[in-house]
């Protein structure tokens, strides 16, 4: 039995195109096991955990995988709504139109003109041999508790049929594609549903996978802040362009190191990640805490720091952080790692 | 009669559905088992770690993480359980190597002892009390296939009687083995080649093959020469016929596993085609490719590109055609593949209604086929070593055919 393995190996590093801006992803061996099964059992893999934990952009990280620059070529999201229903997922048949022309022309109408495929069926449809399309259903407990049920068979057969056209049309999956489902566990799903699917809890990273994070995400904002450089738009040859930019980043980092304590970046993301993980477990432990901030929160906040650290708004010295010579009472930025004013009230130190 | 083998880790699951509200049905047990079959059976995988043992049957079963407490505790309590009654897992030897067989060097201390009863059945073979003992010199699993070996062979999850672990030592050996024969017969201004036996005995074993021959009708108009003859007289000489003719309605396939177990034998199944190609040139051969055995397609080129849908494939054959497989089938890496087996046997019984020209051509020697899926496969198919001293047999099984 053949089946395509998802190693998650090739987003180790962001990646700064010119189409594709994508965040670096590292999944946890288990996430990595429990794609695999899903890929060996073609079964839709149901992911949940919180809020920012990147369930989401598993499925991206997946196409990217595989596929690397033509990733959305395979890669067929659907976010789903309140309003969402399957049958606008599969296809959708312009009625109206249809009526319309039937009463102005009697000769034989191509019905196909009235048909548009859904994002469901044309990832069927791109679905191919050793090409399998990576769908991504996000957030099916936003969705009416029908949705699921009507899905099943779909999702189950890979395969669903167009009534309207004569003789009736079915839209097959040549290869089976990998289902990606995410949930907040906001409804509970229907049990038919579930015995479909296999499951995963994205559970919160360890420490090294977390630094792996924020460097990475640093080593964006430095090449954010360089490319915005005055007189880069100039230099126009791609090669001259990279050594400018390895220059100029290098620069940049020598210039704040100066102003900084040495080797700042690791002492920075250390003490970053034991408050992050300070604040969770206070917050876990209060009963009167909104929302506890995840791992996305910890990379808004990382990104907001280093900005600041890089544009010289502030700087870190003997384990604090300065502005001026006055060390900051509260955690800087603390505005996106705190969703609720109550929050930074107790929390945010 | 042979007493039933609890399944593995079924108590548990059973623990499962009775006591929580898990979507759980036999279903979802089947899972476990095509995971652990595959894995474990085809790609040598591991499970005896309990941590990861646990975090696969959560993906398979744990829908709600409200349940994860309970989930963890039941199984810790399943595994240890039994962990404490039973024996420590063994790797399944031949008998004589199974009294000083070592542990496999991955079962340390930290990997729980799994046992019989929740234990996986390739772990080991069945407690003595359930099964009656096997002859002295016959490992038992073997018994069981030699018996199904007339009819399909069916081979049951409790039936996989070992996952052969090999460690490295054992590994490298297969590697040099493969190796000693060209050691051993240099060949570089031979006429052996890659061969251990000199092509040209091969070529002459190929002129035994019987040919079936079909005689053209002599009524039938010949086109072609009346014409040229009416350009060159410029009159019409009345009609001539084709002439009776004889040619050998037969064809050769080769089915050749290119996986990577057979990269040091790509020489030598080139040379075994080219020697029957020289020896028979006007007789139609292709080369069809495949890894570990063919599967829904079956391919014309080495990187798998262009498959041919195994029913059209079939379809090609006639009743007097040749089928000539070239694997290990297993035997290099000493692995025992149920999978692999099954669909083997299944194509061999789609290929018998056909043809029953068919033969299996294994570049190891005969004792390497003891322990892993060549042993069986060799029970439905008739399979030849391509060592020195089987050129004889080869050339009897040519005969037969």
């Amino acid at each position: 039995m053949y089946y395509k393995k998802y190693e998650g190996k090739r987003l180790r590093k962001f990646v700064n195109q010119d189409a594709i801006k994508l965040d670096a992803y590292f999944p946890a061996d288990d996430l990595k096991d429990a794609v695999n099964l899903s890929f060996l059992l073609n079964r839709p893999l149901l992911l949940s955990g919180e809020p920012g934990c990147g369930k989401t952009r598993l499925a991206e990280a997946v196409a990217f995988e595989l596929y690397r620059e033509k990733y959305n070529d395979h890669f067929f999201p659907i976010y789903i709504r309140s309003t969402t229903k399957a049958q606008d997922i599969k296809y959708t048949f312009d009625h109206l139109e249809r009526l319309r022309d039937a009463n102005i022309q009697k000769e034989d109408i191509n019905l196909e003109k009235y048909l548009r495929l859904g994002i469901l069926g044309e990832a069927f449809k791109a679905s191919k041999k050793d090409q399998p399309a990576i769908i991504l259903i996000d957030e099916i407990d936003k969705a009416d508790i029908d949705f699921p049920n009507d899905l099943l068979r779909v999702l189950d057969e890979q395969k669903f049929t167009i009534e309207e056209l004569k003789p009736e049309r079915q839209v097959v999956a040549s290869f089976p594609p990998l289902v990606l489902i995410t949930s907040n566990n906001e409804k509970d799903l229907p049990g038919a549903f579930l015995r479909r699917c296999i499951f995963h809890q994205i559970k919160f990273p360890e420490n090294e996978t977390l630094k792996q994070i924020m460097e990475q995400k640093i080593q964006q904002i430095i090449l954010q802040k360089v490319q915005r450089a005055p007189g880069m738009d100039t230099v126009v040859e791609e090669v001259k362009l990279e050594q400018v930019l390895q220059e100029k980043m290098q620069e940049l980092q020598e210039r704040v190191e100066q102003r900084n304590a040495p080797g700042f970046k690791k002492a920075v993301i250390n003490q970053l990640i034991d408050d992050f993980k300070n604040i969770r477990e206070d917050m876990k432990n209060s009963t009167n805490a909104d929302l506890i901030p995840s791992t996305s929160a910890l990379v808004d906040w990382t990104t907001a720091i280093f900005t600041l650290l890089y544009d010289q708004e502030i700087t870190f010295n003997n384990g604090e952080f300065l502005r001026g010579n006055k060390p900051l009472k509260k955690y800087p930025a603390a505005g996106s790692l705190f969703k609720t004013d109550n929050d930074y009230k107790q929390f945010g130190r | 009669m042979q007493k039933q083998t609890p399944l593995f880790l079924f108590n548990f699951f059973n623990d499962l559905k009775e006591n929580t509200t898990l979507e759980l049905d036999i279903e979802q047990y089947q899972l476990l088992i095509e995971v652990l079959l595959h894995r474990i059976v085809q790609e040598g995988m591991s499970y005896q770690r309990p941590g990861r043992l646990l975090q696969l049957c959560k993906t398979l079963w744990l829908s709600n993480p409200t349940w994860e407490d309970y989930f963890e505790k039941t199984f810790e309590k399943y595994v240890t359980m039994t962990a404490s009654v039973e024996n420590p897992p063994t790797v399944m030897k031949p008998p004589e190597e199974q009294t000083k067989a070592p542990l496999p060097p991955d079962s340390s201390k930290e990997e729980l002892p799994v046992a019989e009863d929740q234990a996986m059945p390739m772990q080991g073979p069945p407690p003595a009390d359930d099964v009656p003992p096997p002859p002295p010199n016959q490992p038992p699993w073997r018994e069981n296939i030699a018996e199904k070996a007339t009819e399909n062979v069916y081979v049951e999850f409790s039936d996989i009687p070992a996952v052969i672990e090999m460690d490295e030592k054992t590994w490298y050996s297969a590697i040099e083995d493969s190796f000693r024969v060209e050691r051993t017969d240099p060949f570089v201004f031979s006429e052996k080649g890659h061969l251990p036996f000199p092509v040209r005995k091969l070529q002459q074993s190929w002129r035994y093959f019987k040919y079936y021959h079909e005689k053209i009708n002599d009524t039938e108009i010949d086109f072609d020469r009346t014409v040229k003859e009416i350009a060159r007289n410029g009159m019409f000489p009345g009609f001539y016929y084709l002439q009776k003719r004889d040619f050998k309605d037969t064809d050769y396939h080769f089915l050749i596993d290119n996986s990577n177990s057979m990269i040091t034998f790509e020489n030598q199944t080139g040379q075994i085609i080219a020697s029957l190609q020289d020896s028979i040139p006007q007789v139609p051969i292709s080369k069809w490719y495949f890894h570990d055995y063919p599967d829904k397609y079956f391919f014309r080129d080495e990187n798998h590109l262009h498959g041919v849908p195994a029913q059209e494939w079939l379809k090609k054959l006639k009743k007097n055609s040749f089928v000539f497989f070239i694997s290990d089938g297993g035997a290099v890496k000493r692995q025992m593949q149920t999978h692999r087996v099954i669909a083997l046997n299944k194509l061999v019984n789609e290929l018998t209604n056909i043809t029953a020209r068919l033969l299996w051509f294994n570049p190891m020697p005969k004792d390497r086929w003891e322990d892993n899926s060549a042993f069986y496969i060799s029970k439905f198919i008739k399979m030849l070593p391509i060592t020195s001293d089987s050129l004889a047999l080869l050339h009897k099984e040519i005969k037969k055919l």
